[in-house]
């Protein structure tokens, strides 16, 4: 090898196709433009769920927000209520199962986990607030907001256990049985003076079932969210 | 260049002791492909599957060389599917619920109007497309799921018996259906009536006990009991003995005698007649309940 050869070698150019490059360029531009074209924001996805949510949900969640506006809490306790409150979030976020539509979600692309965490914010975003007007309404102190935080993650537990057995629409009925159940449990418990289980020297028991009730329920909830836990039992 | 491909690869599901799906392999490219078996014996498993919404316990799905696990959303993206329960919404009307499935596929409001319209003119559901999905006969609620299920112009559609349940005249309309929307994209429809695919999947695969028996297109499974299919007429009286002896495919009693449909290698009686083989034939042959193993492999060409 001379230097002659090799400066030969090194100065020469090989030609190329300078179209071939252009559109290459032009061809991964128009992917890339298709693709956010296409791409749906979370926001955007979060508008669309609101917007199927059933009509039935928004009027039962007007009637309970029109109860803890208007009714004499002298008089009457909202703790009853709670486990209607939650019942009827989870009918609708569970709606894809009795429907049996959960195959079909299952299968998009934006897929039943995200429809299902999208309904859990927004169902789970409307009870607080409907609890934080009762309690704001009420006057009762934040002790209220524990036992009402308390009896709902309590509803949604023991709700999604049972969903655990059944999938088709007789979830509906289930998920009403154990919340009227609930509802006459708190109700007697209110009003039977015996145990006095709602008084301040209860407070602790009432932390540590929170706590308890919360680790069951987010255990509960990701078990639903694993492919496994929604179509096999 | 190269077209879609989709591969299944030794793939298994067990629910305990049971095997649903048992090292299923195959390789789809574009086409209509017909998945025959009976009940149980692993068609809908085998659908979920492909569609991953079940978990395999070995063995895996590939579209174009990837795992569709690790593809995630970008292969549900280009999946579209119509389960065997067909579920939806009762109180949404049949464009409402067209736009739901849109917005959960992915697809921007301009897009799917234009879509939504052209399919409810395929599927013939444009005049009641404001009524109540709850108000729909059972063939216009097939029609409503095959639209679902092409609204983001899949590259693979699967259809889980598609037709239970609809009338013949409903089946044909829903096999005309089929013919227009399986152009260019991998179609795998499956089903226990042997006339839903014999006219329109280039390949068949028999699926017994969770396990492919076999494949081959409606000439190539016909032509392994080719020859081999008779029909004799017999008194009731001697069934068991026929059964007992040979293969039967098919018993239709006509009062004391019975019209038997039988495989055997040579001419079984005098009065045989030789019949031309279908498809029917083979499915019957290796799902009968008459007794007899149904093993093709004795009779196979």
């Amino acid at each position: 090898m001379t230097d002659k050869k090799l400066k030969k070698i090194l100065t020469g150019s090989v030609s190329y196709d300078c179209s071939a490059a252009e559109k290459t360029a032009m061809l991964l531009s128009e992917n890339i433009n298709l693709k956010h074209k296409n791409r749906i924001t979370f926001f955007r996805r979060f508008k669309n769920v609101i917007s199927y949510i059933s009509p039935l949900f928004w009027c039962i969640q007007a009637v309970f927000l029109l109860i803890f506006i208007f009714i004499d809490y002298e008089k009457f306790s909202i703790l009853p209520v709670i486990p209607i409150v939650a019942v009827a979030a989870l009918c609708e976020i569970l709606k894809s199962a009795y429907f049996e539509m959960w195959e079909l979600e299952r299968t998009c692309k934006y897929d039943l986990r995200s429809l299902l965490i999208t309904k859990l914010l927004i169902t789970g975003t409307m009870d607080f607030i409907l609890v934080i007007i009762a309690v704001i309404f009420g006057g009762s102190e934040i002790y209220g907001l524990l036992y009402s935080a308390c009896i709902y993650v309590l509803t949604c537990v023991l709700c999604l256990t049972a969903f655990k057995f059944f999938r088709n629409k007789s979830l509906v009925y289930i998920f009403s049985v154990i919340g009227i159940i609930l509802s006459l449990t708190v109700y007697i418990l209110l009003n039977f003076q015996r145990f006095d289980i709602f008084s301040l020297k209860y407070i602790h028991l009432w932390c540590m079932c929170f706590i308890v009730f919360l680790i069951l329920y987010f255990m509960r909830i990701k078990r639903i969210l694993k492919t496994e836990g929604v179509y096999e039992r | 260049m190269k077209g879609n491909e989709l591969v299944i690869d030794r793939l298994t599901k067990n629910y305990g002791n049971k095997i649903a799906v048992d090292r299923f392999s195959a390789v789809f490219t574009p086409g209509v492909y017909g998945l025959l078996g009976s009940n149980g014996a692993g068609k809908t498993t085998l659908m979920r599957l492909i569609c991953d919404i079940l978990p395999p316990t070995s063995g895996e799905v590939r579209f174009n060389g990837e795992e569709i696990r690790s593809l995630g959303e970008n292969y549900r993206e280009i999946l579209g599917y119509l389960p065997q329960k067909f579920g939806f919404y009762p109180n949404f009307t049949a464009e409402k619920f067209l736009y739901y499935m849109a917005t959960l596929k992915g697809i921007d409001k301009n897009t799917a109007k234009k879509r939504i319209e052209e399919l409810l003119e395929t599927v013939s559901l444009t005049d009641v497309k404001k009524h109540k999905i709850k108000t729909f006969s059972g063939g216009m609620k097939q029609r409503l799921g095959i639209a679902q299920a092409m609204l983001s112009e899949p590259k693979i559609l699967i259809l889980d018996e598609p037709t239970a349940g609809l009338d013949p005249k409903e089946r044909v309309k829903f096999r005309n259906l089929l013919s227009i929307f399986s152009k260019d994209r991998i179609v795998i429809l499956s089903t226990h009536i042997v006339s839903d695919i014999e006219f329109i999947a280039d390949d068949i695969l028999i699926m017994k006990k969770g396990e492919l028996i076999l494949r081959g297109t409606v000439d190539e499974l016909v032509s392994k009991i080719k020859d081999s299919v008779w029909e004799v007429n017999i008194p009731v009286n001697n069934l068991s003995e026929i059964e007992s002896k040979y293969t039967v495919i098919n018993i239709n009693t006509e009062g004391d005698f019975a019209v038997v449909r039988l495989l055997a290698a040579e001419k079984p009686f005098e009065n045989a007649k030789a019949c031309t083989a279908r498809l029917e034939d083979l499915y019957l042959y290796c799902f009968n309940e008459s007794g007899v193993t149904g093993n093709v492999e004795s009779h196979i060409k």
